[in-house]
């Protein structure tokens, strides 16, 4: 009964995960949202910095 | 169009594309951040936007803290699959497995904390970044 109530839990928010991948791609497809400032993690910033 | 070559060039991520397991896409060095692609799996857009956001994303100590604990691996797993998810879908690709993987590594992280909010707003913000740098990188946008 634990077990399946928590493969449901699992499949909820696989489902809403996918939801908000999909929204923000939605948002990705136009070119407008490299006029917004994008703000780096530090850590790929440093990255990207190196090579 | 987006160039995952040119990506990987625009980001100095190194790769190698050779043989390896069937069951491997491909998987990156993280310490070194360096991506290795199965010949196979060389077209799929899916499996380098999946490395590059392993070499992106997960630290250098990162590497050595997963085997201490799994958890990381899932959490580590998932945003990598979220971020080619979005690439893909924002590139108009099929992406069907997703589900089935990140359900997959999900069942790996505690239970609390599948209650609780899994990937918080502030990640997600991380992750849409790095879908973001993935996709200039490769002339998506140009």
């Amino acid at each position: 009964m634990v077990i399946k109530t928590v493969l449901k839990q699992i499949k909820k928010q696989a489902e809403l995960l996918k939801e908000s991948a999909e929204q923000i791609a939605e948002e990705l497809k136009s070119p407008a949202i490299l006029e917004k400032d994008t703000e780096i993690d530090p850590d790929i910033e440093q990255f990207l910095a190196r090579r | 169009m987006w160039d995952k070559f040119q990506a990987c060039k625009m980001l100095g991520i190194p790769y190698k594309i050779y043989d390896m397991p069937d069951y491997i896409g491909g998987y990156t060095e993280l310490k070194h951040r360096y991506i290795h692609i199965n010949p196979k799996k060389a077209d799929d857009d899916r499996v380098w936007a999946h490395e590059i956001a392993h070499a992106l994303l997960h630290f250098q100590n990162f590497e050595s803290a997963r085997g201490v604990d799994p958890r990381l691996n899932a959490y580590a797993e998932l945003e990598a699959d979220t971020v080619a998810y979005i690439v893909t879908k924002t590139l108009g690709l099929e992406n069907k497995d997703y589900i089935r993987y990140i359900r997959k590594f999900m069942r790996n992280i505690p239970i609390c904390e599948i209650y609780g909010t899994l990937i918080s707003k502030e990640r997600l913000t991380k992750l849409k970044e790095s879908a973001i740098l993935i996709l200039k990188s490769g002339g998506y946008y140009d």
